[in-house]
């Protein structure tokens, strides 16, 4: 077996509290294992502790982690540095940053072949690796620096580093994140090929459900340190029985208007791990029994289902590794239901018919050292109406979003709103255009200020405009948070609540129009869908325009009746979101379609 | 703020934690400055340069212009550090000396990094041409050597302690406007700082509400280097012969009127040089502990 972790458990020190506890499972030669959880979940902490790596004051405190018959907690780190690489291999999240910048592609392979002691300096190696992972093995090619290959190019290089002394294992920590949707399609494929071929058992960590579901033949669900449900991918993602995966399943937007259901509150910290199950306090169907008893790990049967990857795993499938295991006292099929309704509302009075009333850009162009990064763009957004603005990073959608708000000043191009046309920087603009047309920053890290409170952060619309009666408790409320973080600092808040301070703040100023950049990406699935959620509910109650700007055609699918596809600067469709995918679309947006539909 | 955020976390669980999660224990700039031992030390060593400060020429056994006895006399029960070239009381002296020193310094500091972080805030935050000819401006300054600029007006416009004051202060602003300037540049571009000014607030309320506040680590940092400096600065005035008229007492003056009596009345020189090495010292110390608990995240990069 390439990997066998018996119990596996990481504390803090010896004997703080777990990061990771009595974690096992074995993967089979040619298998990918996805490991699906959230931040805080301790997947991480799971893919160092498999290539015996601890973090800062993390150690192994129990279990046993085996890779091809190495005990890897138990040796020596010198001893464990020549394994790596032969015996088990790792891709790193950000290829950008795991590359040595100086150093050429040729060097880091030329390296990689040094360390294995491949005769010859591995020149037939390296070219027959780069071709496997699709790049190409010539001279000028290796002669490239890290900066200047494309995101998908370094992470086929690192592909190609790990994949390169056909190791038993290979770890990928999150190998697609930093990877816009077609990019990270192609990856995939090139992981799923090379398992195959090399017959390489694979550990892929993600918290992204269509990552998993695109090419691990068993998926492994984590929350809180430990295993909630372990199965084949189509048994544990569309057959879960853990609550807590069925949520994670109705959060993830499923890339149609409908509803996607956020979880409520947040996973535990690691101070705050109680007895008991430590989903109990956000689950529907929590028992009195759920706060008191850790549930065991149990084998449950299920509909029988056929792999969605048909990859030949031999001898595996009636193993004991195909058997569906569920951490859960009280397991039970099922979806969780909305809280309350959440499909939002489509603009009132269709068509164009009267953009005088609604929020308009005409024409916006940005030149930025002689280069177009927005290029004679249109939009409109008509009051109530919620348009998404789609595109990867660098397709000049935030630069549009920033323009529109006044906090960049576009080249040329006049932006409208009710019939007014404004100046082109906020400062610019009357007090009540402001007001009405508030934007909400895609980092909630950066967007709030340290130094202040809440109280003071939701105090600024107020003074800006002059609002005697200003609430703020109200206004929290509003965003589903608790007034008693009013005198909190943003640093005791975590990144989805952070939002929603950021979002009750643009709220105070009773806007007509709200600009959302990207406001979820920087925030877990259930967080992202309770944030969304909350922004539909907004939208109805106040009579609220979204423009919703996102790398996500799914999200934006599930939220906006209109969808605007921007690559390179330029719009390349825009349609309503009913019938998109039947109409005539560009090139770009079909590739995007196909690659929404491959993950499913 | 609450109770609870001041509760002690143990350190190793607050390097496992990602920052997404969970409240950072949150502790001002000062209270983790105290925290540490070399602050401490630094504020042990600097009570007595207090009393000087305060109670100084009271707390003197003589009056330390009166002649009480021969020159460069050893120590002995009528003097406890003998007497000085003209015979007057050296403890007296050290006593009663320092407390203009120390003031002219402190003064002298506050207007300098006043007028740095002003400068080098806007410079920031206006940027553009203006900021990067603005600094470089100021640049010219400080190509020039500190005590050689000092020396220049002070010279030609006479010994004065409000000549001094601004001269030192002149002489630190380019200095501290450098180092604002680049703890605020990372600031500025910080998007509540946009947020700020697309609700129509101005550039100077920006300026004290949202990037002052964030640069506070930096600045106490740079007011406790400047202070050391100072001291050194302008006691070095004094032993060049730039300090306040004699009969006053100056520490730096005391050094260079004595030093010809090393061998004979070592306390004459060693009182005014131990008291100028106690405040340096105690700055540099103080000013180190705010520096590395600056480091350490009470500052504004951990908390973003």
């Amino acid at each position: 077996m390439p990997l066998r972790v018996e119990n596996l458990t990481v504390r803090v020190g010896t004997t703080g509290p777990a990061i990771i506890e009595d974690v096992s499972l074995a993967v089979a030669p040619g298998e990918i294992l996805g490991v699906i959880g959230e931040s805080g979940s301790g997947k991480t902490t799971l893919a160092n502790a498999l290539l015996g790596y601890g973090r800062d004051g993390a150690a192994i405190t129990a279990g046993r982690v085996e890779v091809a018959g190495h005990d890897i907690a138990g040796t020596p780190p010198a001893k464990l540095a020549r394994l790596r690489g032969r015996v088990v291999a790792h891709v790193p999240a950000d290829p950008g940053a795991a590359m040595n910048p100086v150093m050429r592609v040729g060097a880091h392979l030329a390296e990689a072949a040094r360390l294995l002691g491949l005769p010859g300096r591995g020149r037939e190696q390296i070219g027959a690796t780069l071709t496997s992972v699709g790049l190409p093995a010539d001279r000028e090619f290796l002669r490239r620096y890290p900066h200047q290959l494309s995101g998908g190019q370094q992470q086929r290089v690192m592909l190609a580093l790990a994949f390169f002394g056909t190791p038993p294992l290979v770890v990928l920590d999150e190998p697609t994140s930093a990877l816009d949707a077609i990019t990270q399609q192609g990856v995939l494929a090139i992981v799923r090929e090379l398992c195959t071929q090399q017959r390489t058992a694979a550990v892929l960590i993600s918290h992204d459900l269509d990552v998993v579901t695109a090419v691990a033949d068993r998926a492994l669900v984590m929350y809180g340190g430990r295993v909630a449900e372990l199965g084949l991918t189509a048994q544990v993602l569309d057959h879960g029985l853990h609550p807590y995966t069925q949520a994670l399943r109705a959060a993830m937007p499923r890339g149609e208007r409908s509803d996607i259901v956020g979880i409520p509150g947040r996973p535990p910290r690691l101070s705050e791990r109680r007895p008991g199950c430590l989903f109990a306090d956000r689950c529907q169907y929590a028992e009195p029994d759920c706060h008191e008893q850790v549930p065991a790990l149990t084998a449950v049967t299920t509909p029988v289902v056929t792999p969605v990857v048909s990859t030949p795993v031999a001898g595996t499938t009636a193993g004991p590794a195909a058997e569906h295991l569920v951490a859960c006292l009280h397991p039970r099929p099922g979806t969780p239901v909305a809280t309350f309704s959440m499909v939002f509302e489509s603009g009132q009075g269709a068509g164009d018919g009267q953009p005088h009333e609604g929020l308009s850009a005409q024409s916006m162009c940005m030149r930025y050292h002689q280069r177009l990064v927005v290029n004679q763009v249109d939009l409109v957004l008509r009051p109530q109406g919620c348009v998404a603005l789609v595109g990867e990073s660098g397709s000049g959608k935030t630069t549009l979003s920033q323009m529109i708000a006044g906090l960049r000043v576009p080249t040329s191009g006049t932006v409208r709103l009710a019939g007014t046309t404004l100046a082109s920087t906020a400062h610019a603009r009357t007090a009540d255009q402001r007001r009405r047309l508030q934007y909400v920053f895609q980092n909630p890290y950066a967007s709030l200020n340290p130094r202040k409170t809440v109280r003071q952060i939701l105090a600024e619309p107020a003074r800006a405009f002059h609002f005697a009666d200003a609430d703020p408790a109200g206004a929290l409320d509003a965003v589903a948070l608790s007034a008693s973080v009013l005198d909190e600092r943003p640093s005791a808040l975590s990144g989805g609540e952070r939002q929603r301070v950021a979002i009750a703040r643009a709220l105070l100023c009773e806007p007509d129009f709200m600009v959302c950049d990207e406001i979820t990406s920087a925030l877990d699935v259930s967080v992202q869908a309770t944030v969304v959620e909350l922004l539909g509910r907004l939208q109805r109650e106040r009579v609220l325009g979204l423009l919703f700007v996102t790398h996500n055609l799914k999200l934006a699918f599930s939220i906006a009746d209109h969808v605007v596809v921007m690559r390179s600067g330029v719009v390349v469709d825009s349609a309503a979101t009913a019938g998109f995918d039947a109409g005539e679309r560009s090139d770009y947006t079909k590739e995007l379609l196909a690659s929404m539909t491959a993950e499913d | 703020m609450s109770g609870f955020s001041m509760a002690p976390v143990p350190a190793v669980t607050k390097l496992i934690e990602a920052p997404a999660a969970g409240p950072a224990p949150q502790r001002s700039l000062l209270g983790s400055a105290l925290r540490l031992r070399r602050t401490q030390v630094g504020i042990v060593l600097l009570i007595p340069l207090l009393v000087i400060v305060i109670a100084g020429p009271s707390l003197a056994p003589h009056n330390p212009d009166a002649f009480i006895g021969p020159a460069y006399a050893p120590p002995s029960a009528h003097a406890l550090l003998g007497t000085d070239n003209l015979g007057r009381d050296v403890l007296s002296r050290v006593l009663a000396g320092g407390r203009n020193t120390l003031i002219v310094s402190l003064l002298a500091t506050l207007l300098g990094v006043a007028v740095g972080t002003a400068l080098g805030l806007a410079a920031a935050l206006f940027g553009g041409a203006g900021g990067s000819i603005a600094m470089r401006l100021l640049d010219v300054i400080i190509a020039f050597p500190q005590l050689v600029l000092v020396l220049l007006f002070v010279s030609l416009l006479g010994s004065h302690d409000w000549l001094t004051i601004c001269v030192v202060a002149l002489v630190w602003a380019p200095q501290v406007a450098r180092v604002m300037r680049g703890a605020a540049l990372s600031v500025v571009e910080q998007d509540f700082v946009r947020y700020s000014r697309s609700l129509g607030t101005s550039r100077l309320q920006v300026l004290w509400r949202e990037v002052l506040p964030n640069v506070t680590g930096p600045l106490s940092v740079e007011f406790g280097i400047r202070l050391t400096y100072s001291i050194a600065l302008i006691a070095g005035l004094g032993f060049l012969g730039f300090g306040p008229p004699p009969p006053t007492p100056d520490w730096g003056t005391m050094i260079s009127e004595n030093q010809g009596a090393l061998a004979i009345q070592p306390w004459a020189v060693l009182g005014p040089v131990i008291g100028i090495a106690l405040a340096t010292l105690a700055t540099n110390l103080i000013a180190e502990g705010f520096a590395q608990a600056n480091a350490q995240g009470g500052g504004y990069a951990a908390a973003s």
